[in-house]
């Protein structure tokens, strides 16, 4: 009888370790660290994607650095030193390049550390685990088709190009160049880089027009530099004359829309894309394998009509 | 006397190797200002991307791939009455690429064409009488991923750059205008007659929110403007 309580009891013990080590495994997950790898957050907009990350992975219970890149893809290879010898479960990653960020995705997969793009793709498809990227040549296409409701058939405009080496640049100018470029009347009588810079967007506009006094529009790859442009418009005191175009939905020029100051933006969803990737990695930790390589997230035309539907980097609550 | 022989033996060696010393550094100017040095993923990624050819793409897309699908084109007059009455049911019969409020299908009908204008026909499926509820696109050049999306066959995670995707849908749209458009314009459509048709719509969730398509949105009642679906047809004749 002393025997077969005593079995019993070494089996009830064994039962409660199983069932004690289970409920713990959270905990243990729990602990895990996230790193979180943003080009930039010299530009609002990317503070917003960062804080959404961080938030969400945090809420999902882990641990979270925030490595800042400043544009360089040779500060960015160094973070990715960084996480592969710190232990790091996964990253939360904004690329600064789209060729050159491969070769860091590519050593933390060795090092079986999972990627999540957000925003900004690689060119590659078989290195991070899913990339959920704006859909910017198809908001570009949307914005092309309202700026000639509102511009016309016929007229002349500006088009400031945002970094060069960055494939946002010409995803978004060829949306717009898709549509605006079935009318022959409609000019481009200047395209310039500002950076996605708004100061820049400013020095340039305000060159542009030195040469350019009577243009109809701007049309401007980011939101920054249409806050620029249409600052160097107000400035020459031109700003009712020509109407500027953005692309982001950053908070400055939601505000300047509302206050028909700006014509139309596009939405981009930086938090929504910084939630998904957060979720993603949390799925992919947990046993989730199946992932589709790229989720365009797309972006929603904001205008003078629409403008009570939106609020800064997203829609109304 | 043999050590002074031996000083006057190694003296054209030396200047013999300074001769081909010389010769070797100026080959290296030359040759080496003429090599570029490249890193080996740059290069794979130029190879890639010259590989690829968007219009290649579409024509085969077009040619042998899209004839399957159209057999599963809805009716353009049902869907037009669930876009008006219940959108979430619309919705589940759509293609949605990726996170998307807009929803893209492959819609068939016949219709009679209400009115012609540079941007396509306003044509009306529910009968002769009745106000337009549809737009064929008809105009000189054709926007958006309506095609593409709509067919279900090509798959954005298939790209390693998405541009490419995108190409792929201004090349069907090209395709579109030249081989379904302007040989159909060519035949002379007029108000009053009867247009049949397979084509592609991308519809947002909102589309009928505030006004039902073939409602009038604005204007007069001698300029009425009403809300239409915007139709890129695949295939288009006078009935």
């Amino acid at each position: 009888m002393a025997k077969r309580s005593s079995i019993i009891l070494v089996a009830v013990a064994f039962v409660t370790l199983i069932v004690s080590g289970c409920s713990k495994e959270p905990q243990a997950s729990a602990r895990k660290k996230v790193a979180v790898v943003i080009s930039t957050l010299n530009n609002p907009w990317f503070v917003v994607l960062k804080d959404a990350a961080r938030a969400r992975a945090q809420q999902l219970g882990y641990e979270v650095d925030v490595f800042d890149s400043q544009n360089s893809p040779a500060a960015e290879a160094s973070h990715f030193d960084t996480i592969i010898d710190g232990e790091y479960a996964a990253i939360l990653f904004n690329p600064t390049d789209a060729e050159g960020s491969i070769a860091s995705v590519k050593r933390a997969q060795d090092a079986g550390i999972p990627t999540f793009c957000m925003d900004r793709e690689i060119s590659a498809s078989d290195v991070a685990i899913s990339q959920i990227l704006s859909d910017n040549f198809t908001g570009c296409v949307a914005l092309g088709e309202y700026f000639v409701q509102k511009v016309g058939e016929k007229g002349t405009y500006v088009e400031l190009l945002g970094l060069l080496g960055d494939k946002n640049t010409f995803n978004r100018s060829n949306g717009f160049h898709s549509v605006v470029d079935n009318y022959p009347e409609l000019k481009m009588v200047a395209q310039q880089t500002a950076d996605f810079d708004r100061t820049r967007a400013m020095e340039v506009t305000e060159s542009i027009l030195q040469a350019h006094p009577d243009i109809d529009a701007v049309f401007c790859g980011n939101d920054a530099m249409a806050m620029g442009a249409y600052r160097a418009l107000a400035m020459a005191g031109k700003a009712r004359d020509v109407m500027v175009f953005g692309f982001d939905g950053a908070k400055d020029v939601i505000d300047a829309i509302r206050a028909g100051e700006i014509m139309a933006t596009g939405m981009q969803f930086p938090k929504k894309m910084a939630q998904m990737a957060a979720e993603y990695a949390d799925q992919y930790l947990k046993g989730k394998r199946d992932f589709p390589q790229k989720v365009p997230v797309a972006v929603e035309l904001v205008t003078q009509e629409n403008i009570e539907k939106y609020a800064a980097y997203g829609r109304s609550e | 006397m043999g050590g002074a022989s031996d000083d006057e033996d190694v003296e054209p060696v030396k200047r013999k190797h300074a001769f081909y010393l010389f010769i070797l550094a100026a080959l290296l100017c030359i040759v080496g200002s003429s090599i570029e040095l490249r890193s080996l993923e740059a290069r794979r990624a130029e190879q890639r991307a010259e590989l690829f050819n968007p219009a290649q793409y579409a024509r085969d897309f077009w040619d042998q791939r899209l004839g399957d699908v159209l057999e599963t084109a809805l009716s353009a007059e049902q869907m037009i009455g669930l876009f008006n009455k219940d959108m979430e049911a619309a919705v589940s019969m759509g293609r949605t690429l990726g996170q998307s409020r807009v929803h893209a299908y492959l819609l068939e009908g016949k219709g009679w064409v209400v009115s012609i204008d540079n941007k396509g026909l306003r044509v009306s499926v529910t009968g002769p009488e009745s106000d337009p509820e549809v737009l064929i696109c008809a105009g000189s050049y054709i926007s958006g991923n309506a095609v593409r999306d709509a067919s279900g066959l090509i798959d954005v995670s298939a790209f390693s750059d998405t541009m490419k995707f995108n190409r792929i849908s201004s090349e069907i749209n090209k395709i579109v205008v030249q081989e379904v458009i302007k040989p159909f314009q060519e035949k002379g459509p007029q108000v009053g007659m009867t247009v049949a048709f397979i084509g592609a719509a991308e519809v947002s969730e909102e589309a009928t929110q505030e006004v039902r398509f073939g409602e009038r949105c604005r204007g007069s009642e001698s300029d009425p403007s009403y809300h239409l679906l915007k139709i890129v047809p695949i295939q288009l004749r006078l009935e």
